[in-house]
């Protein structure tokens, strides 16, 4: 009735069905994990080649629009451009095209920015695959997975794992509040952006302060209720979710790996 | 002061937490010195509402004046500032740990009327007066806000609003959470602030009894269209509109509907306990004179 | 169920929150706690689950003294608690979530703990929500998804620290609903609250003031007719029963109860 619209909330989770979506989040990290070496190890533009072809065809099984996973260089555009400029005009090489100054444009120095360039816009456009099939809670539990035999070492994982799924849990709740403060000192005559710089930012204490004030007493709220109910740490604990290691996850893993191995490989 | 809005709409505000819930088509203008009251299930936009009235969401479409400044332009550049809206309408949340800041209650106090260019003298003066008013002692101005009980809290909220003496003050729910007590002295405290000021009050609450107890006219939203504008004791006479859109009668009125339907002869327009009380001794009055013979 | 032997809670400052409190709370019965603010309703509700332990006195929990409970996840099983802000008792990323918090901690094993929330989330009303975010839900249902929380540790008694203050009327009437049917099903419930109007599906209410047990725990009925004590410890009447006073009725719960009494009145005064 008079609720707002719920949902993923923030992350990039895009909410299809696809082979993807349903493996295992741990498989999907660790794949992750060796496409990303591999990725780093390939120096020459026809493996490069291969390696789109194969990012295209993940994407495409993932059911994500490429339009999408485009999107996500746009924001290192300015990076990208720095980047191959740097290289364009700074490696030092033999066959010299143009020349002024400092400034020297090699045919090297075109090969490497051009391979730099590649090498960031994969790495960033197909990080996506992890992040639009993998729910913020499914990292969460694969991370808090994967790290388990530190807890050996006496590395507090069960407490990150839970710290992320209740900071995640309360985003919305805060995003709120914080919404509902700045409007508060709004109708006080608090601006951020105009008046004497003494004026903004007392305006933005003006924020800062409650927010905190109130997150703090969220949190210990919070820490009585879950006494509560019966929370004593992460001993003994069982918890709701189960991550299910299948066959197609051992399947995409090894894929994954032999791929990223034959990158390694083709670097020599 | 005059509040005029004319075909206000406000359809989309923000992404998932953030999101707004929408108003149509909204006309209404209210004059200097009024109390009105705004009802509505949660959800029919009473909120947004009070948000596009102090300019702390932008319409969509319609216009929007508050006196002589346009809330409304059509170069988003000339949008009003903040101070221009603090200087003629102030507003009083739910919670004052969503406002409460300041190192000293002084501080505090003084946060509104800094921003709008007033002198420092200026500024003690009206703390040192609305102290007074609310009943707070001085030794007060040194002390951290966040020291203070549930109740001096809300004073502090409700005087760092105050002291910039807006001519229109809007206030959501500003009663949840008050014990009966508390809320009563609430009440007491505005009302006497709003008859030296001449202010205009537009009072959120889902508490209809208080409302009936004090508002000269009544706002009824639903789902986001304004459903009723009338004078208190009439629009409590649309008995079905109300139902319809999720309003509770006030007890009073509740009271005098249930004796007439019983049978008895009564006028239905009171407001107050006291009022139904009167009508209803005078109903049995005549009812004891009918059995009588 | 509960038992206060002269219980006594200081601060740290010697402050007495609760100065010589003793009550009794029967088995199945629903006891409304009333009080203004800072009478120590809330600080006697945490002594019965254990979230804080007596300066002086004793604490009897299902007959045995809060003491003898050193498995302490046992009392919270025993005597679920649903506090007054619906945002900061939630804590799971879905309804289903937020229910298998307590049942986590126990350790139970998965079906088990299905089976535990279908039941508690049918028993509030939120069945076939179990995927929802809990920023979706509105204030009512929050407090709703809390009690099921609760609900799903199958306790003996359920104890509400002023869990509808800040809900809308709509909110409080869901509440409340789930609370008759729970009640109706034997559970023990201890509400605190300064609404009135609340108190008039409970079994008995008793008053708190400074600390103390002003107006022992009686049926609604009765404390409503105590018109000058209510007064004095600033507990407000439902507007129906203050009506009635102005018309010379004491203890009324409700407008039929009125309309009939003024009739009887009338008729009286004819003959």
């Amino acid at each position: 009735m008079a609720a707002k619209k719920g949902g993923i909330r923030f992350g990039s989770y895009y909410p299809v069905d696809s082979f993807v979506h349903r493996l295992d989040p741990r498989a999907k990290i660790l794949a992750m994990l060796a496409f990303m070496v591999g990725i780093f190890m390939v120096n020459k533009f026809s493996v490069f080649a291969v390696v789109y072809l194969a990012g295209f065809v993940m994407l495409k099984t993932a059911r994500i629009p490429l339009s999408k996973a485009l999107r996500s260089v746009r924001g290192l555009v300015i990076l990208l451009l720095f980047t191959s400029l740097i290289n364009m005009f700074f490696t030092p090489g033999e066959q010299v095209l143009w020349e002024a100054g400092l400034l020297r444009l090699t045919v090297e120095g075109l090969e490497r920015s051009g391979l730099m360039l590649l090498r960031l816009v994969a790495l960033v456009s197909f990080s996506g695959l992890l992040t639009f099939t993998t729910t913020p809670i499914e990292l969460s539990d694969a991370l808090e997975s994967l790290l388990s035999p530190l807890r050996r070492f006496g590395v507090p994982v069960h407490e990150f794992a839970m710290m992320m799924t209740i900071a995640l849990r309360f985003i919305p709740v805060l995003l709120e509040e914080a919404d509902k403060i700045v409007k508060a000192q709004r109708s006080r005559g608090g601006d951020f952006r105009s008046g004497s710089l003494r004026r903004r930012l007392n305006s933005i204490i003006a924020v800062v302060v409650p927010l905190l004030y109130n997150a703090l007493k969220r949190a210990d709220d919070l820490a009585i209720a879950m006494e509560a109910r019966a929370y004593v740490g992460g001993e003994g604990r069982v918890s709701l979710r189960e991550l299910r290691w299948r066959a197609m996850d051992t399947l995409a893993l090894a894929v994954m790996l032999i791929f990223a191995v034959c990158l390694c490989v083709s670097h020599f | 002061m005059t509040l005029r809005l004319q075909n206000v709409c406000c359809r989309y505000g923000g992404e998932g937490p953030l999101e707004v819930t929408a108003v149509e088509n909204i006309s209404l203008e209210i004059s200097r010195g009024e109390l009105v009251g705004l009802v509505g299930h949660t959800g029919s936009g009473k909120s947004t509402l009070a948000q596009l009235i102090c300019g702390l969401i932008a319409a969509d479409s319609g216009d929007i004046w508050l006196e002589d400044l346009c809330l409304t332009p059509l170069k988003k550049r000339q949008r009003p500032k903040a101070i221009d809206l603090a200087q003629r309408v102030g507003m009083v949340f739910q919670y004052p740990e969503h406002q409460l800041f300041a190192e000293t209650v002084a501080q505090e106090l003084a946060y509104g009327p800094e921003n709008l260019g007033w002198t420092p003298e200026e500024i003690s003066e009206a703390t040192q007066r609305l102290l007074k008013r609310l009943g707070l002692p001085p030794e007060l101005l040194t002390v951290s806000p966040y020291q203070l009980s549930g109740g001096e809290k809300r004073k502090v909220a409700l005087a760092s609003v105050l002291i910039m003496q807006p001519p229109l003050l809007v206030l959501d729910e500003p009663f949840v959470g008050l014990d009966a007590v508390a809320r009563q002295e609430f009440l007491q405290l505005l009302l006497a602030w709003q008859k030296e000021n001449n202010s205009t009050i537009i009072c959120i609450s889902h508490d209809i009894d208080l409302l009936a107890s004090f508002c000269q006219r009544l706002l009824v939203l639903n789902r986001g269209r304004l459903k009723l504008d009338a004078p208190i004791r009439q629009a409590f006479n649309e008995v079905e509109l109300l139902e319809e859109c999720g309003v509770r009668l006030p007890t009073a009125r509740q009271a005098t509907l249930a004796f007439q339907a019983a049978g008895w002869q009564l006028p239905t327009e009171a407001l107050t306990l006291a009022e139904a009380a009167e009508a209803i001794k005078a109903a049995q009055t005549k009812a004891g004179e009918q059995i009588g013979g | 169920m509960f038992r206060l032997e002269n219980l006594v809670y200081e601060y740290a400052g010697g402050r007495r929150a609760l100065d010589g409190v003793s009550l009794q709370v029967p088995k199945g019965q629903w006891l409304a706690v009333l009080g203004a603010n800072g009478s120590g309703k809330s600080t006697l509700a945490r002594h019965l689950n254990g979230l804080l332990q007596p300066t002086a006195g004793r604490v009897l929990v299902a007959g045995r003294p809060l003491e003898e409970y050193t498995d302490i996840q046992q009392l919270r099983r025993l005597v679920g608690i649903v506090f007054q802000n619906p945002d900061n008792q939630i804590v799971g990323n879905s309804v289903e979530e937020d229910v298998a918090f307590g049942l986590e901690n126990l350790g139970l094993p998965r079906p088990e703990m299905r089976r535990r929330i279908g039941e508690a989330l049918q028993m509030v009303g939120l069945a076939g929500r179990e995927k929802v975010d809990p920023a979706a839900l509105s204030g009512g249902q929050k407090q709703r998804l809390a009690i099921a929380g609760a609900l799903a540790m199958q306790p003996q008694a359920l104890l509400l620290d002023e869990a509808t203050s800040m809900l809308d009327p709509v909110g409080v009437a869901e509440v409340l609903e789930v609370l008759r049917r729970l009640h109706r099903q034997g559970l023990t419930i201890v509400m605190i609250t300064h609404n009135m109007s609340e108190v008039l599906f409970c079994d008995q209410a008793v008053v708190l003031a400074d600390g103390r047990v002003q107006l022992p725990p009686q049926p609604p009925m009765e404390l409503f007719a105590r018109t000058a004590e209510l007064a004095r410890w600033h507990i407000e009447l439902p507007p129906v029963t203050q009506l009635g006073l102005l018309l010379g009725v004491e203890g009324c719960l409700s407008l039929p109860q009125l309309v009939e009494a003024m009739k009887s009145k009338t008729a009286t005064v004819q003959r």
